[in-house]
């Protein structure tokens, strides 16, 4: 597989995290986003892995997703606990303090 | 081309859509499919990597673990809350996120494109150099070795989620 | 061999070790003191560990530069320097819940264990020389931090402040891991060492050259995330005013201790011997933009500070612009020139906790001694009005953390930013230090602001409203009396800093 091509890929996923966070409102996106971000490193690690014949990246990897299913994890429930709160969960109607 | 170059190419298309789809559906369950298909892409790139436990984690931890914690969450967050039409933000706001996404993009397709020959080893002499790719042992045995602080300091790293979802989730903290 | 782990290193992380083991035992202390109104004794165990952390530190030298974990971890001056700042922090954040702990709702074992871990994670951070190991420290604390700001789900806007924070968190280490990736990819290697031998080799060609300087700009947006640099600090001032006042105090020190110490690491990394800012044009732009979000972070938060009304708001604003400012020093170990860059960015670091504790200490006395009715309401600067007569030992001592930030001569906030400001001005950065200057006067309109209103203005009843004489409101006078102490004999802060920061780099 050429490196450049995965590098891409991996690079344009990112974006698309990216502008996924900055666009969107609805939490529950903005954390898929974020998710879709690491796994863009995540790809990222795994080809370069293959690229240099070292099993670091793929090390890496493995660490990198336990880190991020605990961080999922805790972002749902800091939603979960806003919404017994407040019945609505939006980025925009959270914010009663902006300014 | 060969069979494994097809499949990656392929899913590597459909990972990318998925991805696309995921930030421009309007509909919070409909997104969370679609990332569950992202995610599943993500596996088959993997395995096409050789990297096959990479793989299976994958699927068990994101497609498997991740995604049930996400569904849940969209049950216990009802829907109809969630699911509303997103795209009530203002014009400039809009733009601004878009142009910082193109711009990102823009930045990474251009170190990447111009520079991707020339990635190069700093050290070509590495402890791990002669083990066979995705094999489960030696990955175990460098995870054990040379990656144990890491290793041990996300051991930590769970018990602090643990600990943190429980004060989440408790309705109240005894007084 | 080269990276394996044996208990022989252990000894080199003893602190770390004993708060981790500290946050273990408060859990455990849970199931043993089940009974309320025993969180007390929770609290003492917790500063008593601390404590130990700090007897550790201090029988070992910092001298020795050594790698505890070959390529993961190093015990050198830097983090020894930085662990003694953190574990103060814990000790500062202990005291100031202290008086209050039930008003503000943090009279839980789970509150001092979870502080304990994150300053584990912020002292395995400070000395982390690989990225992976960053990435993971950071992730370890902030899971931690993103909780305690959601901890006290009475206030009003306190679990929305862990989401707020939560997010652009997340976010960044997003951006951390994805720039750790393209150094992986330029160099094959996630040690700073390796990145430092592959920077200086002379084949190294231009392309990588720019790949490494990508990835590394990545990672530094990330801590621009943590320690709230300007485009970067829009989720500060919501964040710092939802929290708990002990939680904001902690979250400002801490992590900014922390993320400074990383970002000096990872400047570092870069730091050309001979001038940065003419080895190429890659490196230029990242010397730039250092430089511009050093400004731009700066002017934004002073700008804003000036605006606020509600004295959690003006703090949280305020340390916005104090990393402004610390950013002068890792603009000029960028320069390379002077080896003072570091080390008065470490001083600066230093004083920063001592006034930033001082403020929020009194603004947690102030809150603790709140009735009922109040709970909830983020003081505001009228709060504080008349109180420098009613209460002359601590309306002088806040008065006095005012004046530091301000950069006001005999304090320790002068001091610090002299030597800060002489460090740029020796790396050439003159134009920088010109700015900085005209924004600490700039600061002084707001900070002086509230010490009028301690002593200008009348109290709205008559004795002020009642501030609780605890732990919070001594802290505040620990912490002036400190900043007068290195005020008048800046010497010892300064040999204090410099021999923290000497031979850090590899």
């Amino acid at each position: 597989m050429p490196i450049e091509f995965t590098l891409g890929l991996a690079a344009a996923i990112f974006s698309v995290g990216a502008a996924g966070v900055t666009f969107r409102r609805d939490p529950l996106v903005l954390f898929m986003c974020v998710e879709m971000m690491f796994n863009a490193a995540n790809l990222a690690l795994v080809g370069l892995s293959g690229y240099f014949g070292l099993l670091d990246g793929q090390t890496m990897v493995f660490l990198v997703l336990a880190v991020a299913a605990a961080e999922v994890a805790v972002g749902l429930a800091i939603l979960i606990a806003i919404f017994r709160v407040r019945q609505d969960v939006d980025v925009d109607h959270v914010s009663e303090l902006r300014g | 081309m060969g069979l494994t170059q097809a499949l990656f190419f392929t899913f590597a298309a459909l990972a990318l859509a998925s991805a696309l789809s995921v930030v421009f559906t309007r509909h919070t369950v409909w997104a969370a499919y679609l990332f569950v298909a992202h995610l599943l892409c993500l596996a088959v790139l993997y395995a096409c990597l050789s990297a096959p436990l990479v793989a299976v984690l994958q699927v068990m931890v994101y497609g498997g673990a991740v995604m049930v914690l996400f569904i849940f969450a969209i049950m216990i967050l009802d829907a109809s809350v969630l699911g509303r039409l997103d795209w009530r933000q203002e014009a400039l706001q809009a733009g601004l996120s878009l142009a910082l996404g193109l711009g990102l993009a823009g930045l990474l397709f251009y170190v990447l494109d111009r520079h991707a020959p020339a990635l190069a080893l700093a050290n070509p002499v590495s402890a791990s150099a002669d083990l066979g790719r995705g094999n489960v042992a030696a990955l175990g045995r460098m995870l054990y070795t040379q990656y144990l602080l890491p290793f041990e300091v996300i051991s930590v790293l769970l018990v602090v989620a643990a600990v943190g979802i429980l004060v989440m989730a408790k309705r109240k903290l005894e007084d | 061999m080269n990276g394996v782990i044996s208990m022989n290193n252990l000894p080199g992380i003893y602190p770390d070790l004993v708060v981790l083991l500290g946050a273990f035992a408060v859990l455990a202390l849970e199931l043993l003191w089940p009974q309320k109104g025993s969180k007390t004794r929770v609290l003492y165990v917790s500063m008593a560990v601390l404590g130990l952390g700090l007897l550790g530190l201090g029988a070992r030298s910092w001298g020795m530069p050594q790698e505890v974990f070959p390529g993961f971890l190093r015990v050198d001056g830097l983090s020894g320097m930085a662990k003694f700042i953190l574990l103060g922090i814990g000790i500062l954040t202990l005291a100031a819940g202290k008086s209050g702990s039930r008003n503000l709702g943090l009279d839980h074992a789970e509150y001092y264990a979870l502080l304990l871990f994150a300053l584990f994670g912020m002292m395995q951070l400070c000395g982390s020389v690989n990225f992976l190991g960053t990435f993971v420290d950071l992730e370890t604390f902030s899971l931690a931090m993103y909780v305690l700001a959601g901890f006290n789900k009475r206030l009003a806007g306190n679990r929305e402040a862990a989401l707020k924070y939560f997010l652009p968190g997340a976010f960044a280490a997003a951006f951390f891991l994805f720039g750790l990736a393209l150094v992986f990819g330029a160099t094959g290697s996630v040690r700073y060492q390796d990145f430092v031998t592959a920077w200086q080799s002379p084949a190294l060609r231009e392309a990588q050259r720019a790949l490494m300087l990508a990835g590394l700009g990545l990672m530094l947006a990330a801590f621009a995330f943590k320690v709230g640099l300007v485009p970067f600090h829009f989720w500060v001032p919501d964040v710092y005013e939802g929290a708990s006042t002990p939680v904001s105090a902690f979250l400002s020190a801490g992590a900014k201790v922390a993320g400074m110490v990383a970002l000096l690491r990872l400047v570092g990394l870069v730091a050309d011997p001979l001038d940065f800012f003419q080895a190429g044009p890659s490196s230029y732009a990242l010397g730039r933009v250092l430089l511009l979000l050093s400004v731009l972070t700066m002017m934004v938060g002073n700008l804003a500070a000036l605006r606020q009304k509600s004295v959690k708001r003006m703090l949280a604003y305020s340390s916005v612009a104090h990393s402004g400012y610390a950013l002068v020093g890792l603009v000029a170990v960028l320069g390379g020139h002077s080896p003072d860059g570091a080390s008065a960015l470490m001083a600066y670091v230093l004083v920063y906790v001592l006034m930033n504790f001082a403020a929020f200490g009194l603004v947690a006395a102030l809150e603790a001694g709140w009735p009922q009715a109040l709970l909830g309401r983020p003081p505001m600067l009228e709060d504080f009005n008349g109180l420098g007569f009613a209460k002359p030992v601590f309306g002088a001592a806040l008065a006095l953390a005012m004046f530091s930030m301000a950069g006001l001569p005999p304090t320790a906030g002068f001091t610090a930013k002299f030597f800060l400001f002489k460090s740029a001005v020796e790396a050439g950065q003159v134009g920088l230090v010109v700015v900085a200057v005209l924004n600490s006067v700039l600061s002084a309109a707001y900070y002086l602001r509230l010490v009028v209103h301690l002593y200008m203005r009348p109290a709205a009843r008559e004795a002020g409203l009642p501030l609780f004489e605890g732990w919070g409101a001594w802290m505040t006078v620990f912490c002036a009396l400190l900043l007068l102490f290195w005020g008048l004999l800046p010497q010892s802060l300064i040999n204090l800093s410099q021999a923290a920061t000497m031979g850090i780099w590899h």
